[in-house]
């Protein structure tokens, strides 16, 4: 009797374990599903209508919350003054740096993911392989941009790094042609921030963002 | 049955229940575990200054750099000449390039230009090829040698890619090639409108220059082929440029971070 009670706690356990996992989106699915909503909502013939503009920008806004954690990548961009920092600031950087972020994103898939002025339109964004580590709780997807620009196609290579969090796969780094987005911003924070104070690159990321508009 | 039976069936069935306990009890821990451990978006981890992950496994610095908190980065030395070149080279980029790079843009047809770009491109598949084989990719190095051969005969002399359609570029420097062979970038140094190199890049630049045929041409070819690839360089690369400079707060630091990134052996470019 007691092995069996034992037995079947033991099966729950392990279920409780192995359902959610059988359940969830492999990296790879993740990320051509979200690359392809985004796409999707670029796309749209509705950008040149006011109206229909801002509805199509709030659901790619939203579209990529779901997508990064931007907070993550605030705290990679920091690197050790991530730890440094005080709650307020960090509740002052995350929103500063997460649309820093998103602007680049979307000025990236929007007018130039090559290093070309012509202007060129995404075919589609198709993942190729993915790789994990740190017991799987860490994946890297290879994906490749197919580009018509001209008349003529390339490619880029755009690569994605997702940890798995409560919400399931977010990114929080994105390589652009084997560029780092978090580590560029890594190497500029840490010089900063070596010579001036937090509040300093504070002001700094709010100049950037008001050139922006 | 005994009183010492009854009181072992007792004992048994008390622990047999401690037991039940103890196991819905760890089931309930794992299976909340990130719930009462994460922070939300989380990774375990329960110290709140450690909430604050900045590790990578996948970062080519390593976990060991990066968490422990520091950034490789290429040394340099030169800092405050290469600030004042990189002001300076920003000033051409922006009032003699780009507007020149527009000039050209308007003047010249999309073909004409892509054909420019396209033969410019050929020239360095030799170089992708030498450098492939030097790096030990013998497929980059078939790439190579496939598209020059093709794009030199089918296309015109390169000013077509009908390799492309099976065959994308792979360029593979000899700045990428010393870096597979473990020579160490040394620092790092802006050049006069060629921008971001190394002591490795420079040597790199020297013997790439030696390998391009157009250099051994007559001195008005050698200007023109210059003139030339230059315009073709300010279409491609200028706008990229500006939207760099646009999104970094401090654009030298980004460019340097950049060119580690696109020099480091394995570059996928």
């Amino acid at each position: 009797m007691r092995q069996t009670v034992s037995g079947i706690v033991a099966v729950i356990l392990l279920s409780t374990l192995l359902v959610p996992a059988a359940g969830a989106k492999t990296p790879e699915s993740f990320i051509q599903e979200n690359v392809d909503r985004v796409l999707e909502i670029i796309d749209d013939t509705g950008w040149e209508n006011a109206e229909r503009a801002d509805t199509l920008q709030r659901r790619l806004v939203q579209s990529l919350r779901d997508v990064f954690t931007f907070r993550q990548m605030t705290f990679r961009a920091l690197g050790p003054y991530a730890r440094q920092i005080s709650d307020s600031q960090v509740k002052t950087i995350v929103p500063l740096f997460t649309r820093l972020l998103q602007n680049v994103y979307i000025e990236r898939l929007t007018s130039n993911l090559s290093s070309s002025s012509d202007e060129y339109e995404i075919e589609k964004i198709k993942v190729e392989r993915a790789e994990t580590r740190g017991d799987g709780r860490y994946a890297k997807v290879y994906t490749v941009a197919y580009i018509i620009r001209g008349g003529e196609k390339s490619t880029a290579q755009l690569n994605y790094k997702l940890m798995q969090l409560k919400a399931g796969w977010r990114v929080y780094d994105v390589e652009i042609e084997d560029v780092s987005l978090v580590q560029n911003y890594r190497q500029q924070f840490s010089n900063i921030l070596a010579n001036n104070s937090f509040d300093y690159l504070i002001e700094e990321l709010r100049k950037k963002l008001e050139e922006k508009q | 049955m005994s009183a010492r039976e009854g009181f072992l069936v007792e004992e048994s069935a008390r622990f047999f229940w401690f037991e039940l306990l103890l196991l819905c009890f760890l089931t309930f821990l794992i299976a909340s575990a990130p719930v009462i451990a994460g922070n939300g978006e989380g990774i375990s981890d329960t110290s709140p200054g450690s909430r604050r992950i900045y590790s990578d496994p996948f970062s080519d610095e390593g976990n060991s750099t990066v968490a422990r908190g520091g950034t490789t980065s290429i040394y340099d030395p030169l800092a405050p000449v290469n600030r004042v070149t990189f002001a300076v080279n920003d000033r051409v980029y922006m009032y003699v390039l780009k507007p020149a790079g527009e000039g050209y843009k308007t003047v010249t047809p999309r073909s004409v230009r892509q054909s420019v770009s396209n033969f410019f491109s050929n020239l360095t598949e030799p170089i992708n090829l030498v450098n492939s084989l030097l790096q030990g990719r013998p497929s980059d190095a078939h790439n190579a040698f496939g598209r020059f051969v093709v794009n030199s005969t089918f296309g015109l002399g390169g000013l077509f890619d009908p390799a492309g359609e099976h065959l994308k570029q792979k360029e593979h420097s000899f700045d990428e090639t010393f870096a597979c062979w473990g020579i160490s970038p040394g620092f790092y140094v802006v050049w006069p409108l060629m921008g971001s190199s190394s002591l490795r890049g420079t040597g790199g630049l020297v013997l790439e220059s030696y390998a391009d045929p157009l250099n051994y041409a007559e001195q008005e070819t050698v200007i023109t082929s210059w003139t030339l690839k230059t315009l073709d360089r300010s279409v491609r690369y200028i706008p990229e440029y500006e939207k760099m400079k646009k999104h970094s707060v401090d654009p030298y630091i980004a460019l340097k971070s950049a060119y580690e990134a696109q020099s480091r052996c394995g570059s996928t470019r």
